[in-house]
């Protein structure tokens, strides 16, 4: 029984020594080796002070060294915060002191920000570079003791923190405990038949939760995980031939990634031999596309999983036969096992079938709250009103759906500005913040467009002071925003379309958005 | 609309178009992703009326405006 998630690298370690534990291009790492380096990293931080309840920062490429990374800081019982190494830096040194990290795990070439005087960084490890100053480096970290340290951490303590949009402008941490991510890693386990010989793909980001059943599911099963090199997601074909020369058994990734590969990935009928589940989750998967990647790899199984951030995976819908395509949008499906999940009116009580309604969420996959932000996390982690004789909690996603006739969940909106491109969430009002923050803009509206292949398309209007260009806006925003949340487009405009109460017509102008690319 | 002022004006290319240089690494720098590749292929397509095929979209091709050019005449046999 494990109740930590590095105790599903150091059970695996120990049975299977040395089956390959994580392939990242022509580089391997073995299960002993993975978890002897992440032992002797976890002891290093233990020497610079990281404690149980700490957090710690990783900041560096996808890569076998990342995954290092993650388990040595989870081997101390401190929580792993991944940020984009490709988010600009205001953005990075934001959440690093928000969330109080003092040591950062990086790599060489990504060390100076951190190094800076105002940084609230205080060291920073490479497992590839010299130590010296406030770095400490290669030596240091493989002198360090390969015993595994005794820490106490129990399965109820916060295992990582994942930053996503905040809809007042900042980015706001979701806590998640190795509860909440082996509830879900655990049923994937069983409800995939993940086994010893499977070959999962790691396609999304560490920052990203998707990455949490690449990691885990591989690790409880003693499975390999090969990381997709990112230029694969600019080419489709690239895709197509990782896949094909890894021999990859699971791919779980967006569903826009697969859209691309159906449409530009030279995808030949019966692919894939040794593929033999296909999970999606993130947005949704037009059926469209669905229906012709589900034709082409007849010998393949595919899931829809959903779930956002706050609470991992929570339903899910095994795709049985090919959807109908005047068919709407395949389900969200069922909850997953242990789980509940309630479906609430505006006046707070539960709908019945067919009825629309915020879906509600009480599971042990649902997140500990909102890092320093006990207002937020009261409003979405309410005790809950239908379980009164017992003392839970349960989160409201903010999703509309509705069940329909076969008991299925099926996802409708949103009740707010939040939306997906990419299979990332994106609050249009951070997006608002940062170019309000632009001093020569004076008004601006972003709206989302319904794209085919990426959910929605991010298109920007502004009412800017004489001589901003759109070339400003964008730099400007390059400078405060992760690359996935600056708009596709930007428009100027003399003055922005209003409603009779005087608001933004933001209908009005996702129109025009709609027709400009018409 | 040239290659360069179509990369210059609809991806999110933040300085003017004569920045952009012929050999500047359009995908190394970000300056083309996931979708950029699907918008530049239909300009490309529609403009200079030939068709890319699956095969052709790889990295080499696409690395910067130079190279893409240079597919562009390979496929219209300029």
């Amino acid at each position: 029984m494990s109740f930590t998630l590095h105790s599903l690298l150091e059970r695996s370690a120990d049975r299977f020594p040395d089956h390959p534990a994580v392939v990242d291009g022509a580089r391997t790492i073995t299960y002993a080796e993975l978890d002897l380096a992440a032992t002797r990293l976890a002891n290093t931080l233990s020497e610079l002070g990281v404690r149980r309840g700490d957090r710690v920062g990783l900041y560096l490429e996808k890569s076998i060294e990342a995954v290092i990374g993650i388990y040595g800081i989870l081997k101390t019982g401190a929580a792993y915060v991944s940020i984009d190494v490709k988010a600009p830096i205001e953005r990075s040194t934001y959440i690093a002191g928000d969330c109080g990290m003092e040591v950062m795990v990086s790599e060489e070439g990504r060390l100076s920000v951190w190094l800076e005087p105002d940084s609230p960084i205080r060291r920073v490890v490479a497992l590839d570079a010299e130590t010296q100053g406030n770095v400490v480096g290669r030596s240091t970290i493989e002198a360090a003791s390969d015993t595994r340290l005794e820490t106490g951490t129990i399965d109820q303590d916060l295992a990582y923190i994942i930053y996503t949009s905040g809809s007042t402008g900042a980015p706001k941490g979701v806590k998640l405990t190795h509860r909440n991510a082996l509830v879900f890693v655990n049923w994937a386990v069983d409800e995939f038949d993940v086994g010893h010989t499977d070959r999962l793909s790691s396609h999304a980001p560490f920052h990203f939760d998707l990455s949490i059943l690449d990691l885990y599911a591989a690790a409880s099963a003693g499975a390999t995980v090969y990381l997709v090199p990112p230029m694969a997601s600019v080419f489709p074909v690239q895709i197509n031939r990782f896949i094909t020369e890894h021999a990859i058994t699971v791919w779980y990734s967006v569903p826009s990634i697969l859209s691309m590969l159906v449409q530009r990935g030279k995808l030949t009928h019966g692919a894939f031999e040794s593929l033999r589940w296909v999970l999606f989750a993130g947005e949704v998967f037009p059926t469209k596309y669905l229906r012709v990647l589900m034709e082409r790899l007849p010998h393949v199984r595919f899931s829809n999983l959903y779930g956002p951030t706050e609470t991992n995976v929570c339903t899910f819908y095994n795709v049985e036969s090919l959807p109908d395509p005047a068919a709407g949008d395949i389900p969200i499906g069922k909850t997953i096992p242990n789980t509940d999940g309630y479906v609430v009116g505006e006046d707070g009580n539960r709908v019945g079938r067919g009825e629309v309604g915020e879906l509600w969420i009480r599971s042990g996959t649902v997140m500990a709250g909102y890092w320093g932000d006990p207002d937020r996390t009261a409003d979405r982690l309410i005790d809950d009103p239908f379980a009164a004789e017992i003392v839970d909690k349960v989160y409201r996603t903010g999703d509309l759906v509705q069940v329909d006739s076969n008991g299925d969940f099926v996802f409708l909106g949103r009740r707010d500005n939040q939306i997906k491109s990419r299979g990332y969430r994106i609050e249009l009002g951070e997006v608002e913040t940062a170019l309000y923050r632009h001093p020569d803009v004076i008004e601006c509206a972003v709206v989302a467009v319904p794209d085919d292949l990426i959910t929605n398309r991010l298109v920007a209007f502004a009412n800017v002071r004489d001589g901003v260009t759109t070339a400003d806006l964008i730099h400007h925003c390059k400078q405060t925003l992760v690359p996935y949340m600056i708009p596709e487009h930007f428009e100027i405009l003399e003055v922005l379309p209003k409603t009779s109460t005087g608001k933004i017509n933001r209908q009005s102008l996702t129109q025009s958005a709609q027709g400009d690319n018409t | 609309m040239g290659i360069r002022d179509f990369i210059a004006g609809e991806l999110s290319w933040d300085g003017s178009p004569e920045d952009l240089d012929l050999d500047y690494p359009l995908l190394e720098r970000e300056v083309v992703d996931s979708l950029g590749i699907f918008k530049i292929i239909s300009f490309l397509e529609t403009e200079y009326d030939i068709e890319i095929d699956d095969e052709e979209l790889i990295p080499e091709n696409f690395e910067s405006i130079s190279k893409i050019a240079g597919l562009v005449a390979a496929k219209t046999g300029v």
